[in-house]
């Protein structure tokens, strides 16, 4: 017998997820939102600014130890 | 012919035809013709002017030719009474937000029964007949008049006296004159040799008839329309079934009986002393008893500055034009703020939202106009107290309004903040001219731009140029359809779409380039908002599909198709099940955002494609994070609680009826029967898209960005089911990339992402320390 937690049932077309799925989805949006606008890039971009950062990080601490 | 002046020139050729009656003959009238204004009418009296207010003076102020006083609630009961008491039907008003027509406002009762047929024809919807009703109508094309002619309104309650003659059901000029004489004579008690007919005729949108015009001592209290031909002055027909379009005023059957001043002290009740005691107004009666007799004869429509016709009313009263200005002013101001609240009230509590997008614009135009005259004399008074009165005062006869204070009161609050906003920018704007004078242009584009009346900027303006600016934004604008092929001699295409067929064969019966028309399709034309359906026909990718008139047609990649052959067609079914789940979706976001938001929500436009769907809904201000997150989640509620969708096809009439006006929430729709989708307690427009059966089958809706397009217009973006679920996966995959690029729980991204940020910063400040130290 289906639960309202799981969810996936066959009515013709496939039905999605969970609500306990669904809000974590929206959590973990949440978090991400949370990072984004911090460093104010676009979702996408985040690994890519993450790890720019670091290098230049570890850059600038390179360098700082050869000062 | 082509002007109503030649049409009653035409119908005058044989006026015992057009104007005369049984009555006339009865009880011996006679037409005459009046020496002041040329017209023709019909009198029991001998008579050589007429009785119209521009051949006469109100003799009624201050001896009412009435029984007894009466306020607008008995005076409509009595009509209402007499007219049931003759085999009338008394209908509920209509909502002053026209949606069943393209009409922004309901103008006129008439407008009530007004349809557009499937050829864009005039038709009529008509749930009794004969009907009687009082309508509140909306008409923005007299605001200078308003105040200062004591008769003239923005909004104002129409008697409407409706019947549909055929020669077996209802009836036709004779009893229609009688009925309104009796009224007169034996309801109100005005004796018969003070009533005037006056001959008139009417043309509107695709009929046109004679009138009668009843005038009593100088104030026309109704036209009575008779509508028998079909058509314009150029291309006519007879009706088969004419009307009877009778249209009083009840604000000027109430003035009437009381013979005050002007019918603003009649018909505004306790509303009208409220203000008054606000404001700290105290006038000449006597005077101002003189002026209202003189000034009733004024329209200002005739004249392009108002100096001009204060200084024509001055000298009759024996006083300069500064002199009256002084006097009449303030009562102009409060009789305008009386009027133009209540109509504030009427449309928002119909839906209505003073914006800068449709028929919202005259909602702002009026709000402006009366808070601009509160400011000018610097009264205490606000228009949300004005508004609290009339709903007080007109409450036990529309209920609806005590229903919808709240509502009314928070549009209003919110339109009353952008005002004050705007005064703030007057004296940029004052200064960005340096002293120039702005034409007529600039300052309507200064009004469509920024919001801001001439009177903020202390500028006197002609008496039409309010009327320049509404009308402006008076009629629904139509697209017009571009014709790429003649589809002319095609019949109407079968439609398979509403029957879930994906697979098909049909004829070809039309090729042009890579045009082509079958006899029968089940691929959906783009309408509706909703994109249109792909596939294949004959193996040839559809990449287009449209509707001209009734026939529906496929643009192909290429084609090699000859008509008259036979073809095996199929539909894209993952296309085709996304476009139904976004738009199943959008009726559900708009059915919460009303609930959330409240009634003034209406649809102003949507769309769904493959990769999102959007709503644009009418609403004042933009979206909180809250109010977004409410809406999404009563959406997502509504598809977890697996309500039917159901669809029918019904009548228009029967669909209006059970459901309302509502239905037209995306717009009037010109067809006699309608498609329904009802989600049962929740959302029900009448719509001809495409949709599931079940909202479960829509899955989970993900409202992507809210965003205030326009002043009055908010746009939601949202992405539904496997398309919605798409989108959250891949924000799920960046947030487990980034954590693990952190080397932290993906709880812990943003205080990581954050120290990361921090540490940069500090490294970078640590280096241009040393290299500055170096």
């Amino acid at each position: 017998m289906e639960t309202e937690e799981k969810a996936i049932e066959k009515d013709g077309e496939e039905r999605m997820i969970s609500r306990k799925e669904w809000t974590e989805l929206k959590k973990k949006e949440k978090i991400l939102k949370e990072a984004t606008e911090i460093l104010r890039v676009e979702e996408k971009d985040l690994p890519r600014v993450i790890e720019r950062f670091k290098r230049e990080i570890k850059e600038m601490e390179e360098k700082l130890q050869s000062l | 012919m082509a002007t109503k002046k030649e049409l009653i020139q035409e119908f005058q050729k044989n006026p015992d035809r057009y104007w005369k009656v049984k009555l006339f003959d009865e009880l011996g009238f006679k037409r005459r013709q009046c020496k002041n204004c040329g017209k023709f009418f019909w009198s029991l009296k001998d008579q050589d002017t007429c009785n119209d207010s521009t051949c006469r003076s109100y003799d009624f102020i201050g001896n009412p030719p009435t029984k007894k006083p009466l306020d607008i609630f008995q005076t409509w009961k009595k009509i209402q009474k007499f007219f049931e008491d003759n085999g009338h039907t008394a209908l509920n008003r209509y909502p002053t937000v026209c949606r069943w027509y393209p009409l922004y406002f309901t103008i006129a009762g008439i407008v009530n029964f007004y349809r557009v047929d499937e050829e864009g024809n005039l038709d009529w919807e008509v749930p009794a007949n004969p009907s009687i009703l009082v309508q509140p109508c909306l008409r923005f094309n007299d605001i200078p008049n308003v105040g200062l002619n004591s008769k003239s309104f923005t909004c104002f309650g129409m008697i409407q006296q409706t019947s549909f003659f055929n020669g077996k059901q209802g009836y036709w000029k004779d009893k229609c004159i009688e009925l309104d004489f009796n009224l007169l004579t034996k309801v109100f008690g005005i004796k018969p040799e003070e009533i005037n007919f006056i001959e008139d005729a009417w043309i509107g949108y695709g009929a046109f008839g004679s009138s009668l015009e009843y005038h009593v001592q100088g104030i026309e209290l109704g036209n009575a329309v008779f509508t028998e031909f079909a058509g314009n002055l150029e291309n006519y027909r007879e009706m088969k079934e004419k009307v009877i379009d009778m249209g009083a005023g009840w604000e000027r059957f109430t003035w009437i009986t009381q013979g005050t001043p002007t019918s603003y002290d009649a018909v505004f009740g306790p509303v009208l002393e409220k203000i008054k005691k606000a404001c700290g107004i105290k006038y000449d009666k006597k005077f101002f008893l003189k002026y209202a007799k003189i000034s009733g004869k004024v329209n200002l429509d005739e004249y392009a500055d108002l100096k001009v016709v204060l200084e024509k009313i001055a000298s009759q009263l024996g006083i300069s034009g500064e002199e009256l200005k002084k006097n009449i002013e303030p009562l102009q101001a409060l009789y305008s703020i009386a009027d133009h609240t209540r109509a504030l009230v009427f449309a928002i509590a119909d839906g209505g939202l003073p914006s800068n997008v449709a028929g919202g614009y005259n909602l702002r135009v009026i709000l402006r106009r009366a808070l601009s005259f509160i400011d000018k004399f610097n009264w205490n008074l606000k228009i949300e107290d004005v508004a609290d009165w009339h709903i007080n005062y007109l409450k036990k006869m529309f209920p609806e309004l005590e229903e919808r204070r709240k509502e009314i009161e928070e549009v209003l609050q919110a339109e009353i903040n952008k005002y004050k906003n705007t005064k703030e920018r007057v004296n940029r704007i004052i200064q960005s001219f340096s002293g120039r004078k702005l034409s007529e242009e600039e300052l309507i584009t200064l009004y469509d731009s920024e919001g801001v009346t001439p009177e903020q900027l202390g500028i006197e303006v002609e008496s039409d140029f309010y009327s320049k600016v509404t009308e402006r934004h008076m009629v629904e604008k139509k697209e017009e359809e571009k014709i790429l092929l003649d589809v002319s001699d095609l019949p109407k295409t079968k439609i398979l779409y509403y029957d879930d067929v994906l697979k098909f064969k049909a004829k070809v019966l039309k090729v042009s380039g890579n045009f082509v028309v079958l006899d029968q399709t089940a691929f959906y034309p783009t309408s509706g908002g909703q994109e249109h359906d792909t596939g294949h026909i004959a193996g040839l990718r559809v990449v287009d599909v449209f509707k001209l008139h009734s026939v529906i047609v496929h643009q192909l990649e290429s084609c090699n198709l000859k008509e008259g052959q036979f073809v095996d067609c199929e539909v894209d079914k993952k296309r085709r099940e996304i476009l139904k789940r976004h738009h199943d979706a959008i009726h559900i976001i708009s059915g919460a955002a009303r609930k959330i938001l409240g009634f003034h929500v209406h649809q102003h436009g949507a769309e769904k494609t493959e990769e999102k769907a959007r709503i644009d809904i009418t609403h004042f201000e933009s979206l909180s994070e809250e109010e977004e997150e409410k809406i999404e989640n009563l959406a997502n509620k509504i598809v977890e609680k697996g309500l039917p969708i159901k669809k029918y096809v019904m009548k228009r009439g029967e669909a209006e009826r059970k459901y309302g006006f509502g239905i037209y929430a995306g717009g009037y729709i010109p067809s006699k029967v309608l498609r329904i989708v009802e989600i049962p307690g929740f959302d029900v427009e009448a719509c001809g898209g495409l949709h599931g059966n079940n909202t479960k089958d829509v899955g989970f809706i993900k409202i992507l960005k809210t965003k205030r397009i326009a002043d009055g217009l908010v746009r939601i973006e949202i992405k539904a089911g496997e398309v919605a679920l798409e989108y959250m996966k891949e924000k799920e995959k960046i947030l487990k990339e980034v954590a693990e690029k952190l080397g932290v729980k993906e709880e812990k991204v943003p205080e990581a992402v954050k120290k990361l940020f921090e540490d940069w910063k500090q490294k970078r400040k640590q280096l241009k320390k040393m290299g500055r130290k170096e």
